[in-house]
C-alpha cells in the first residue's frame, strides 16, 4: 500500500497489460500539467501485485482514486476525458467527492424510455406501466434534484 | 460496481426491455405476460444502470473503456 503522502493527490492504478490505461496516459499527463502545485499523480502498476489491488478495491483499470491526507474522497474506472480527470483533482483538492452527473445520452436513453412507457401505459389504461415509466424518469432526471 | 455493458448493450437492454413490458400489458397473456414482465423489467434495469450482474459473475464485458485488473 503506498504510502499517502501529506499533500492531495490522484492516485493512478494501471497495468501493464490494459490498452486503455496506454491510451489515458496521455490524457492523465496532460491533467498534471494543469494541477501541477496542487494536486499529484502517482502511478502504481499492479500487474504483479493482485494483493495491493485488492487492498486498494481496484475490479478494473485504469482505476484513478482522488486521495487527500484524510483519505479517499472519490473514484472513476476506465478512460475519462480531461474535464472528467480535471473534475477528479479538483475533488482532491477541495476533499469534495465528484458531483456525479448524467450524461446526455444517458439522460436521452432514459427519458426516452420513460416517454414511451408512460405513453404506451395511457394508451393501454396500463398504470404499471405508467408507474414504471415515472420512475424511469425520476432515473433520469435525479442529478438535477436538489439536495435539502 | 463499475460499468461492466458498452452503450449499444446498454441500447438493446433498454429498448428490447421496454418493448418486453408493452407486450406483457398489451399482447400476453397467462404465464407468458409474467415472463416478458421479469424479462422486461430485468433488462430494463440492467440496462439503465451499465452493470449486468451476470456479466460480473462469468467475468464477461462487453464495455471496452476499462479492463480487469486482476
Amino acid at each position: 500500500m503506498p504510502a499517502a503522502p501529506d499533500s492531495p493527490h490522484v492516485l493512478a492504478v494501471t497495468t501493464r497489460t490494459c490498452p486503455n490505461c496506454r491510451a489515458m496516459a496521455p490524457v492523465v499527463a496532460a491533467a498534471a500539467a494543469r494541477h501541477e502545485g496542487e494536486v499529484g499523480v502517482i502511478a502504481v502498476d499492479v500487474t504483479d501485485d493482485p494483493e495491493l489491488a485488492r487492498e486498494l478495491g481496484i475490479r478494473a483499470v485504469p482505476t484513478y482514486i482522488a486521495r487527500t491526507p484524510g483519505g479517499e474522497v472519490a473514484r472513476r474506472v476506465g478512460r475519462l476525458s480531461g474535464r472528467e480527470l480535471d473534475a477528479l483533482f479538483a475533488a482532491a483538492r477541495h476533499e469534495a467527492p465528484v458531483a456525479r452527473r448524467v450524461s446526455i445520452a444517458d439522460r436521452v436513453l432514459r427519458l426516452g424510455t420513460a416517454a414511451v412507457l408512460v405513453g404506451a401505459g395511457v394508451a393501454v389504461s396500463a398504470p404499471v406501466l405508467v408507474a414504471i415509466g415515472v420512475l424511469v424518469a425520476a432515473f433520469g432526471m435525479w442529478d438535477l434534484i436538489p439536495r435539502c | 460496481m463499475s460499468m461492466n455493458e458498452a452503450s449499444w448493450d446498454r441500447i438493446a437492454r433498454v429498448v428490447g426491455g421496454a418493448l418486453l413490458l408493452i407486450l406483457a400489458f398489451t399482447a400476453f397473456g397467462g404465464a407468458w405476460a409474467v415472463i416478458a414482465g421479469v424479462l422486461g423489467g430485468v433488462f430494463l434495469v440492467t440496462g439503465l444502470v451499465g452493470w449486468c450482474p451476470l456479466y460480473s459473475l462469468f467475468k464477461v464485458r462487453t464495455n471496452q473503456d476499462q479492463s480487469a485488473a486482476v
